[in-house]
Formats: structure tokens, sequence, C-alpha cells
């Protein structure tokens, strides 16, 4: 048994299921289990090919064909070869893949879906059916080890529900491993609204109206009807339009360097009244320095062109600050430097160049020197 | 200049600012920065950085936090004329809050080998067609050893 594999060991939970499949209300549950079984041990047969899982539907078609009072959904099948195609390999997968193709009809879903690829409109096929004969998906795919599930995803709440289906969304990839992990939600989602409906092709759609109406969930339905427009025009626009909103406002930045947070976290503290910061903070404040510098380089730089320069001088920076209010906080600082240039200038410019070159020189060394130290 | 380099820790990088600075004005635009120019360029921003974290820091206070936050940063902002930064100020924050939490999640995960279930699918290198195959061979396994 454990040496089978993952469904071995559920195995077993074939033979309590059927002890407690007459605890089910509906009546036909027996004969299809018992049928069910009969088509297990059959199947060895039906899959020995190597592409099974298309040609094994077939026999699970029939199978349901043979209970086919029930069983409506028979007349999707002939529609056109393209939902056979689709529809088939729903069947064949019985009710143990059901889940996988579930999520992707919840409300949220349906807009990614009408762009999907055939692999999702054979999910989307899926639940037609399993809507509408959902007490024969039960016996199918419970022998497989999902009963003990299956009592308590009929208790879940909706609510509940399509959070996890979100959640799904989110992670479709993983949806395969989460299959049996979800099966509870299935039980559920067999009788739920799928709100793929609305996204369905129109002869699906036109069907599966048709069908509702007798299937015992008729009352859910129209429930979902009203659940996948608001769901297919919400969420997927409120994404869109916050997007929308942010793109125009925030232009991207030119600037792919930052500046370090520790060195601006520090400098914020040097200020004796400043306390703790968080950390997001100095991000947040080197963001902001990064505007500023967008804004004080490309005005000076404009100031430059202007003047046929193609080198930013100080005192250009400096005209830039003195033109606009919004850096008056700059002016001291800038009237300072002017200062100091007017000085250098006696000197000799070129001479104070090289020698703030110099400096730089020294500077980095002691500053890889102190660092090795640290 | 002797009096920067005292400060040396309180100012910004040159190397640093010098990349930003021939960021914002690529090569192309043939403009390039002075030295005394850039120099200047970080002395302002040192000062601005000072003048937003007292701003800011005012705000916290009367806010009566003692920590100062994203949102008292922007008040500043808003409120020394630079409102035009704070959508990006915001958006840079909050993506910064997502990396971290990403990584923390990596690191949690990490720690409690969930990581690997996640991936499970993923490192499987099947593909859902693939995966459904195995397992219907799987199930008509299970049914034929126990019919």
């Amino acid at each position: 048994m454990s040496g089978d594999g993952s469904y071995a060991p559920r195995s077993p939970d074939l033979s309590s299921f059927y002890s407690t499949g007459p605890t089910y209300p509906q009546p036909q549950q027996r004969p299809l289990s018992q049928q069910s079984q009969s088509q297990f041990s059959s199947q060895p047969l039906h899959l020995q090919p190597s592409s099974a899982t298309y040609f094994s539907g077939p026999p699970a078609a029939n199978l349901y064909q043979l209970h086919a009072d029930q069983l409506q959904h028979q007349h999707h099948l002939p529609t056109s070869p393209q939902s056979i195609a689709q529809n088939l390999p729903a069947h064949a997968l019985g009710a143990g893949y059901s889940p996988r193709s579930h999520p992707q009809q919840q409300p949220y879903y349906p807009p990614l879906d009408s762009t999907r690829a055939p692999a999702s409109e054979q999910a989307q096929a899926g639940p037609v059916y399993s809507l509408q004969a959902p007490p024969l998906h039960q016996p199918l795919y419970q022998p497989y080890g999902a009963q003990q599930y299956s009592d308590s995803g009929y208790q879940r709440p909706p609510q509940q529900q399509q959070q996890q289906h979100l959640e799904q969304q989110v992670h479709q990839q993983h949806q395969q491993q989460q299959q049996f992990l979800l099966q509870a939600q299935t039980a559920q989602s067999v009788q739920a609204p799928p709100p793929a409906r609305a996204q369905l092709q129109e002869i699906a759609q036109s069907q599966f109206y048709g069908h509702s109406v007798p299937a015992p969930q008729a009352q859910r339905p129209p429930k979902s009807e009203s659940h996948s427009p608001s769901g297919a025009n919400t969420m997927p626009p409120r994404r869109a339009a916050a997007q929308a909103a942010q793109a125009p406002v925030i232009e991207p930045s030119p600037v792919k360097t930052k500046f370090p947070t520790a060195r601006i976290k520090r400098i914020m503290q040097a200020d004796e009244e400043v306390g703790k910061v968080a950390q997001q903070t100095p991000i947040a404040v080197g963001k902001a320095l990064e505007m500023f510098m967008v804004n004080l380089v490309t005005k000076s730089a404009d100031v430059a062109r202007e003047k046929n320069s193609k080198r930013v001088s100080a005192q250009m920076l400096k005209q830039v600050v003195e033109s606009d209010d919004q850096w008056d906080f700059l002016r001291e600082i800038v009237s300072r430097v002017e200062n100091e240039e007017k000085a250098a200038k006696s000197g000799g410019r070129a001479k104070a160049e090289s020698e703030s070159e110099e400096e730089e020189v020294v500077e980095k060394k002691k500053r890889a020197g102190r660092k090795k130290k640290a | 200049m002797p009096d920067t380099r005292g400060n040396d820790e309180l100012s910004l990088p040159k190397a640093t600012v010098q990349k930003i600075v021939s960021e914002i004005l690529p090569p192309s635009t043939g403009i390039a920065f002075s030295k005394e120019a850039r120099d200047l360029l970080i002395e302002c921003c040192v000062e601005f950085i000072t003048l937003i974290s007292s701003e800011a820091n005012d705000i916290s206070e009367k806010d009566s936090k003692k920590t100062i936050a994203c949102d008292h940063i922007t008040k500043a902002l808003n409120q020394l004329g630079f409102g035009d930064y704070v959508p990006a100020v915001t958006e840079a924050a909050a993506e910064h809050k997502e990396v971290q939490k990403a990584s923390i999640y990596k690191a949690y995960s990490r720690l409690h080998g969930r990581e690997k279930k996640a991936n499970k699918f993923e490192s499987s290198g099947l593909s859902l067609e693939e995966l459904e195959r195995l397992q219907q061979e799987q199930f008509a396994d299970a049914a034929r050893r126990h019919t």
C-alpha cells in the first residue's frame, strides 16, 4: 500500500465510502457507486494506452449515458467537435479533476478565461457537467480518498470558498498539488455557481441554463449570474484603474542608483532633535532626495544650455536655487559657496580644481582604509 | 575643503552623487557637472535631508509619535512645497515594504519548508496535462489493486 504512491493509502476508503453512501440524500448514489466500481475494474483496459487521458474519456462518458435519466448533460457531448474534445477529458477525469477546473470558474477569474488557451476552455467545460450532475461526481471521486473532505466541504461558508478560490487564482501553478486539499471545495463548487458560466461559449451557456432549471440547484444559477458580472466588472478593472491612476502621476525616474539608506539615516539623525526613524523612512527620504536632485540638476542643465555652456558651474546652480522660492532653504548655502569660489578664483581656478581632485583621491583612500578596519 | 572632510560621515558619497548626476544628465546631453557644482549639490542635498527630517520630526511630535514614519515625511514634503514628490515617495516606500515582506516570507517559508512544498509543481517539470495523465494512471492502478 504505502509503496505504491500517494493514492494507494487512500484506496481502502472505497469500502468505507460505500458503507456511508446511503447517508447521502441522493437515492441514485448507491447504484452509481457500484457502477463506478465496475468502471474502475475495467479501467486498466482503457487506460493502457499511453495517451490514456483523452481516450479514457469515452468509457466514462458511456457510464454517464447509462444513467442518463438524470444526465441531461449528455446533450453537450455531441454539440460540436470542439466541445467534445474539451468535455471528454473532463469526464474522463471524473470528479477527481473537477477541483482543478472549478477554481478557474470563479467570478473573479472570467476575464482571464476569455483570453485563455484551450486548456482553460476545457476547464470551463468541466463545470457545466459537474453542475448538472453533482450526485454523479460524488461517487466517482470520493472513493479516491476525497471522502474525508467532502463532509466539511459541504458545510463550508461560501465566503471562505471564494477566498480560497482567489488564492488559487494567485497560485494557479500550484493548483495541481492543491487539488486534493481542495476537493472539499469542489464538493461545494459543484453546487455553487461557477461564474465562468458568463464566459462560457454561447453554446455551452444556452445549454447550461436550459439544464440548470431542472437541476436541484435551480436557485443557485441566478445568484451566480449576479455574482459573475460584478466579479468580472469590478475585480480586474479595479486593478487596471489603480495602475492607470498611478502611471501618469509617477514618471519613471532616470535614476537607477540609490542613496545608501544608512547614510541618509545618519544625516537625518545628526539633528539631535530627531529620534527614532522608521525603517521605511530613509527610503522615502532617499526617493524624495532623488527627485530633488533630478529637479535641481535638470534645471541647472537648462541654464547651462541657455548659456551655451557644456559644463554646469556652481554659479548656474546658484542661479537655479535663487530662481524659485521652493529652494529658499538653500540660499544660505549657495551664497556661502559662491563666496568661497570667488576667493578661489583669485587664487586661480585651475589650481583649486586640481587640488580638490587630489583631496578626493586621498579621501577615497582614507575611507577604504577605515572600512577595512571596521 | 577641510570643513566638509570633518563631516564626511554626514555628507553623501561623492561617487554616488556623481553617478546619479550622470544618470540624470547622460553623456548624450553633452552637459556635465563641474566639481564645484557637484559639491554644492551635495551640500544642498544634505540640507534638504535635514530640512525634511526636522520638519517630519516636528510633525511626528505633534502626532505624539516617537518614531518618524513615512507618513510624516510625506506630510513634511507637502508642507515644504514638495507635494509633487509625494506619490513617487509613497510608491517607493510601499515597494520597499513589499520587497521586504516577500523576502521575510521567503525566509520564513525556507525555515518551515513551505517553499519546497509550494515549488513541487514547478520542480516536477511536468505540464498540467502530463500530471493529469500520471494521476489518471495512478487512479487506474489503485482501482486495479482494490478490486
